[in-house]
């Protein structure tokens, strides 16, 4: 028995230890970069070697590369979680289609980034491009979306399916005004997820769409683009003391932007959880 | 049939198609990776897979993965050691003896944490940590002990929920029998539910393994540039997925060089593929 409390201390002793450091890593990034924080570093280009000026271009090179990402992995990915969570039965073919989403949920993000540069940059001449990175992100998010769709649409009840199918509803209208709907907080939540993990994805990126440093907004959809942690990565190897202070101010924006989605994502999924008690 | 019927079949067909998409692009990651791949294979022959000597720019230039592939699997053996008995000890803590406010909090954290970027962890290490390193006797700025370092920031999270996971989807009633039959919580925690969730367990650990093999953006910052094989945790390293993100912005289109890093992504892919096939496996068994 006294063993086991003896345990017991050293196990908390070493879990708060690391949870402790961890969190005061991102603490001290998050309220070193907080300093650097003014409407200027907000709205204006970099200048001056980085040394002065702000990091819009690649505040507007992340939103637009979300968006774009987003606009094309939402429909893909909620139409792969509702098959494989409503149409997969025991076949071949919805195995194969869980084998891939799967397989493709571990493939690195460097591996996505060649995929992305050899079809997207070279074969369809999209070039190094806010296109190009956007398709490739929006690839690698598949199946983050898609597995967190199916396991949103499992949650939901069967007696919701009966009821809609004993009403005389059709196999489609169950699934899309029935069931998507109970699900549509779940949804959001897997959602938000993915566009966390866009938005803070460097390596594909930096292969498929980032320009190193750019004076001019990009003019469409085919030109390179900046973005938060593209610039971060370039600074921090790039350059030297005078301008890191911009690389901390961009990580402390990048992070707490993360946070803020995360924070919203797990909100709502812990309200619903508490609901269904 | 009716218009509804005919809305109903074109829905039906349409989530079909776009379920056969993720089939399709997993077909292609591999067809594009092998085709741009494959100069470099047939040029340089298995020599690519097994030469040590990676001079990509001589003018007698050497293609050979080896020592990098070395470099990936000594900086993730590294990680592993540290970061699987870490996460053990604190999956085990939040399952056995932690409080439910205390296990919230550790919870709502790893979520949080969960989506912190790459390559902030990767400057985050280069501003603060590699120069108390740099003191301690390192000499050079970048190291295989400071990508070890990142990598265990950036995975603990994952492996300690996942193993957290596996231990809590063991029936309860195995450990209140443990608790009833007088073993203490450390034995009934170890011996009997670890044994019940080994699967579970081995499941995290080679997805742990995967998303480290995987990782680019803090070995790229982190690990250095030599591509040799590290003789001791102050020496460099330089892991195939940091070849791949540092040298392709410089490359020539369809050179040799060029598809040799193709190769590299593929030694990536293979690798990460066979994993989440072997992890697949695992979890389906234990669920049934």
């Amino acid at each position: 028995m006294k063993r086991d409390i003896a345990i017991s201390i050293i196990f908390r002793v070493i879990s708060y230890a690391a949870f402790l450091v961890v969190i005061a890593i991102f603490l001290t990034f998050i309220l070193e970069g907080f300093m650097y924080f003014s409407p200027e570093f907000f709205t204006q280009f970099p200048q001056m070697g980085m040394t002065k000026g702000g990091i819009f271009p690649a505040i507007v090179g992340s939103v637009s590369v979300l968006m774009i990402s987003l606009a094309v992995a939402i429909p893909l990915g909620v139409f792969t979680g509702v098959f494989l969570s409503e149409y997969a039965g025991k076949g071949f073919f919805s195995k194969i289609v869980d084998t891939s989403i799967t397989a493709l949920s571990g493939v690195p993000s460097i591996v996505y980034g060649l995929f992305g540069l050899s079809i997207f940059c070279i074969t369809l001449g999209f070039r190094t491009s806010i296109l190009s990175g956007s398709l490739t992100l929006a690839i690698m998010t598949l199946p983050v979306i898609s597995s967190s769709v199916r396991e949103a649409l499992q949650a939901v009840p069967r007696e919701l399916r009966e009821s809609a199918y004993a009403l005389g509803a059709k196999k489609s209208e169950v699934v899309f005004k029935v069931v998507l709907v109970a699900a549509k907080e779940r949804i959001i939540t897997a959602v938000l997820i993915g566009g966390g993990r866009v938005i803070g994805e460097t390596a594909p990126i930096l292969l498929t769409g980032a320009i190193f440093y750019s004076t001019m907004m990009p003019k469409g959809i085919l030109d390179p683009v900046m973005t938060l942690p593209s610039h971060i990565y370039y600074i921090t190897m790039a350059y030297g003391q005078s301008a890191q202070w911009m690389a901390k101010g961009a990580s402390a924006f990048l992070m707490i932007f993360i946070l803020i989605i995360y924070s919203t994502a797990f909100y709502i999924r812990r309200k619903i959880s508490n609901a269904h008690k | 049939m009716n218009k509804r019927e005919i809305k109903n079949n074109s829905k039906n067909v349409m989530v079909v198609c776009v379920a056969c998409f993720s089939i399709l692009i997993l077909v292609m990651i591999f067809g594009f990776i092998i085709k741009e791949s494959l100069p470099a294979i047939s040029s340089e022959g298995f020599k690519l897979f097994s030469g040590m000597l990676w001079y990509p720019t001589h003018s007698e230039p050497e293609y050979g993965l080896a020592a990098m592939f070395i470099g990936s699997l000594l900086i993730t053996l590294l990680t592993a050691v540290i970061v699987l008995p870490l996460g053990y000890i604190i999956a085990f803590f939040m399952y056995g003896y932690a409080m439910p406010w205390e296990k919230n909090i550790i919870k709502s954290s790893i979520d949080l944490l969960s989506g912190v970027p790459s390559v902030i962890i990767g400057s985050f290490l280069l501003v603060y940590v590699a120069p108390i390193f740099f003191k301690l006797g390192a000499w050079s700025r970048e190291n295989i002990l400071l990508g070890a370092v990142g990598l265990t920031i950036l995975s603990l999270p994952y492996t300690a929920s996942l193993m957290e996971e596996a231990m809590s989807s063991v029936d309860k009633s195995m450990k209140e029998g443990a608790l009833a039959l007088g073993a203490t919580k450390f034995r009934a925690g170890f011996s009997v539910i670890s044994k019940a969730a080994m699967p579970g367990l081995m499941n995290a650990v080679i997805l742990t393994l995967n998303r480290i093999i995987g990782e680019t953006m803090v070995v790229l910052m982190a690990s250095g540039g030599a591509a040799i094989i590290p003789m001791s945790l102050w020496d460099p390293v330089r892991p195939l997925t940091a070849a791949i993100a540092s040298e392709m912005g410089e490359v020539e289109l369809g050179s040799i060089h060029y598809s040799s890093l193709f190769a590299a992504g593929l030694v990536l892919l293979t690798i990460s593929f066979i994993l989440t096939l072997i992890s697949k496996k695992i979890s389906r068994r234990s669920s049934k």
